[in-house]
């Protein structure tokens, strides 16, 4: 008796982790999504890290308020938001069925993405105007404006990187070739740029 | 019943979309409007940042809705981060301060 149930308890773990089907009942593009995620959020995680350590150890960190412009970061902060809705809904109504409206959604989610990264273009030429460089700047403090290129420059790589992503899926969705599944894969990432940025706005504009 | 729950749904983001664009506001206008200590205006600025990215990971990334376990995949890790974080950043912090 022990023995068959150590035998039906192996054939259910081959079950599950044979690679027929995934261990969390979700499918493999999300799962895999949800693994490249993590490791994305690590390497940003670290970024914010290496942040915290430099300017924690310098005697002084410039004042944000007197030189970047708070307002244009606020609003690139809605633009954001009002993306990540797009795309939940999008997800939702493309679940529904609703092909044309799910297709407006997702428009509406690539016109902001598209216009937080050219605000972000706007800020960076600004900023470079201003005298910044990944190697100094006039405000005497070279890690400051080094920080900024590089999170704010990754996290805008990962915008233009998910405008082209959702611009492929809008193609898909049109012509039918994609599911509701990969639409929620796309948003899962819309998402996770969108979460990140929380951070970001927080630690280079705000604390 | 398919038409409220699709309402419902829509209400769900919806009021989230509203809280989190309240919680951006009250963020930037606790750093351009208000003189608060150094210490409070922190605190304020990390629950503000947290509450955002729970509502976001739990409604715009759908953990809300999902199992236990991919709930797992997704926290476990970042909250190991966040101890990271707290665990390297003041030492690391003191040690370059004093070179």
């Amino acid at each position: 008796m022990a023995a068959v149930d150590a035998r039906e308890q192996q054939q259910t773990l081959a079950d599950r982790w044979g690679g027929g089907r995934s261990p969390f009942d979700v499918g493999w593009p999300k799962l895999m999504m949800w693994l490249f995620l993590v490791s994305d959020a690590l390497t940003f995680a670290g970024l914010l890290i290496g942040l915290w350590v430099v300017r924690l150890g310098l005697p002084s960190w410039p004042n944000r308020a007197e030189i970047m412009n708070i307002q244009l970061a606020a609003a690139m902060t809605a633009i954001l938001i009002c993306s990540s809705l797009a795309m939940a809904l999008s997800v939702y109504t493309l679940r529904q069925g609703l092909r044309r409206q799910a297709l407006w959604f997702l428009a509406a989610t690539i016109v902001a993405g598209a216009v937080f990264a050219g605000l972000q273009g706007f800020e960076w030429t600004h900023f470079i105007r201003e005298g910044a460089r990944l190697d100094g700047n006039p405000w005497g403090v070279p890690a400051f404006s080094f920080t900024f290129f590089v999170i704010t420059g990754l996290h805008g790589l990962h915008v233009v990187g998910g405008v082209v992503y959702l611009w492929a899926m809008a193609v898909r969705v049109a012509k039918g070739l994609s599911t509701d599944e990969g639409l929620e894969v796309a948003g899962l990432y819309w998402g996770f740029v969108d979460l990140v940025w929380v951070f970001i706005w927080s630690s280079i504009y705000l604390l | 019943m398919a038409e409220a729950q699709r309402a419902s749904i829509t209400r769900i983001y919806l009021m989230a979309f509203f809280v989190l664009l309240f919680v951006t506001a009250v963020e930037a206008v606790t750093v351009l409007v208000f003189r608060f200590p150094a210490a409070l205006r922190v605190t304020i600025l990390l629950i503000c940042a947290l509450v955002k990215a729970t509502l976001i990971g739990a409604y715009y990334m759908n953990l809300k809705f999902e199992r236990l376990t991919m709930v797992f995949i997704a926290t476990v890790p970042l909250t190991l981060g966040i101890l990271m974080f707290f665990a390297i950043v003041p030492d690391a912090a003191r040690v370059l301060g004093l070179h």
